[in-house]
């Protein structure tokens, strides 16, 4: 009898600890979202993670968040390193969210999912190399991500193309972060997700 | 002793409705049936699917349904867990007639049926339940039946709207253990696992269905759509010879057979019962059936 007790206790604790669990990591996920969020509060308010997003997108960009996400587990959501948001002109995604987590997005330029991040310590553009690649796979080129002409320092020839964010038009795709030719020691470009902006302001 | 002979022999007769069978397929079958758009597509199970440059089949286009059991697409048409779309409501303090759009028709069939038929039906968890109370007969392990009342899941229900307003999530789909199931051969979604696990330990070592009967807020909602269902168990109070038989098969409560066999009501009347045939299986007198009608009480 006792035993029993002992027993529902323990299931009570486990599920307690999943749920705390839960309420502790809410708010503390910096999850790359699908275009359509309206804010990560917002969208964690709205997702019953029923996975319609993850199975609408045509380039299977999407995956479910793992159960580290607490309560955002099951949530959809982006590895731009591994396969970025293309940016359909369509949005199936947001045309299969059944409770408006995603909405509101017409143009290809609407999404606001974070916008991009270049660290000038390891980005090789910063170092006169003449790369462009973000700058070219950009879907909004010269507009999300421009090219800045600098001048090299001791040197009357070449010119430094430095790839500059616009982090008002940027979309947060990752599609950038996907295709940086650089990852050693680590990528230089990352997405400042939105929930990182709202959390910290933007840093 | 010839009476009981008889009644033996009148089983083997009457055998009716293979309800348990014919339940177990339905379960499997509703489970399978939201693999086959990712399958078809060609993605797989688990969600272990990454695109490349060029736009691939999805699951969405490839068969009439996907999704989940939260929200499905079948033929166009947008399906939505009532429940969880209450639970969006109060997290996000917002409301679209589209998601009454979504959640009605589940909401109406489930009300006209018996709202429960869901967890008797449809719900994986209750599969993994038999499965376990099959598992804890073989190991002949002695559990309490109704450690705790079968109307606190309303209340767990309740609880679940309450937490989802205060902490703006829809809280029973972050923990959900059906999701782990559902979710988890769908999309690779692990959400739920340890509520699967503690339901699993707690069934097989504690209490009898304590899960399903008395705790899980899903169950609590369709306690209450239950109440009105128009399909329900129907007794025939000259064949019933009060053996209690179908008391002890229920995986409700034995409880919500009591004012029926009593002769007090003419059918099972609790928003509890799911419709799962045990009492019409076990009954020795074919004096249970489910049929169609609501009769009031004392007919």
């Amino acid at each position: 009898m006792s035993a029993g007790k002992v027993i529902a206790g323990l299931a009570a604790v486990l599920v307690a600890a999943e749920g705390a669990f839960a309420v502790a990591a809410n708010g503390s996920s910096k999850l790359l979202r699908p275009p359509g969020i309206q804010g990560e509060a917002d969208f964690m308010a709205r997702c019953i993670k029923c996975g319609k997003c993850i199975e609408a997108c045509p380039y299977a960009s999407l995956h479910a968040a793992g159960p580290a996400e607490g309560a955002a587990a099951g949530t959809p959501c982006i590895d731009a390193r591994e396969q970025a948001c293309r940016l359909c002109k369509d949005f199936p995604c947001v045309a299969a969210c059944p409770t408006g987590a995603l909405r509101d997005v017409a143009e290809r330029s609407d999404p606001k999912a974070g916008y991009a991040r270049i660290d000038e310590e390891v980005c090789i553009a910063y170092q006169g190399y003449r790369c462009e690649v973000c700058y070219r796979i950009c879907p909004l080129i010269d507009q999300a991500i421009t090219l800045d002409f600098q001048a090299m320092e001791n040197d009357d020839i070449h010119t430094k193309f430095i790839p500059t964010i616009n982090k008002d038009v940027c979309t947060g795709c990752g599609l950038c972060v996907e295709r940086c030719a650089v990852d050693e020691p680590y990528v230089p470009i990352r997405i400042v997700t939105r929930a990182e902006q709202e959390r910290d302001g933007g840093r | 002793m010839s009476d009981g002979q008889n009644n033996e022999t009148q089983v083997k007769k009457a055998k009716g409705f293979p309800f348990t069978v014919v339940r177990h397929v339905v379960q499997i079958l509703i489970l399978m049936l939201f693999l086959i758009a990712p399958i078809v597509a060609g993605w797989g199970l688990f969600g272990g699917m990454v695109g490349g440059d060029n736009a691939i089949a999805t699951p969405a286009q490839s068969f009439p349904l996907y999704g989940t059991l939260s929200s499905s697409t079948i033929f166009g048409i947008t399906l939505i867990d009532p429940f969880a779309a209450l639970q969006t409501v109060v997290a996000a303090k917002a409301f679209d007639p589209a998601w009454l759009v979504g959640l009605l028709p589940l909401l109406v069939v489930y009300g006209l049926i018996r709202g429960r038929v869901f967890c008797g039906w449809v719900c994986p968890v209750n599969l993994v339940c038999e499965i376990v109370d099959w598992l804890r007969k073989k190991l002949h392990l002695q559990v309490q039946e109704m450690p705790i009342p079968r109307h606190v899941k309303v209340y767990m229900a309740l609880g679940v709207l309450v937490l989802s307003a205060v902490l703006s999530f829809p809280v029973f789909e972050a923990l959900s253990p059906i999701s782990f199931i559902n979710k988890g051969l769908v999309l690779g979604s692990l959400a739920g696992g340890l509520t699967l696990l503690a339901i699993i330990i707690a069934e097989l070592f504690w209490g009898h269905r304590v899960w399903c009967r008395s705790i899980c807020p899903l169950g609590g909602f369709y306690e209450v759509v239950g109440k009105i269902g128009l399909v329900n168990v129907h007794i025939d109070h000259d064949a019933c010879i009060g053996c209690n038989k179908c008391k002890k098969a229920c995986l409700c409560d034995p409880q919500i057979l009591d004012a029926a066999v009593a002769g007090e009501d003419a059918i099972v009347r609790a928003g509890d019962c799911m419709l799962c045939g045990k009492c019409v299986e076990a009954c020795p007198t074919a004096s249970l059936a489910i049929k169609p009608g609501r009769p009031s009480k004392n007919v």
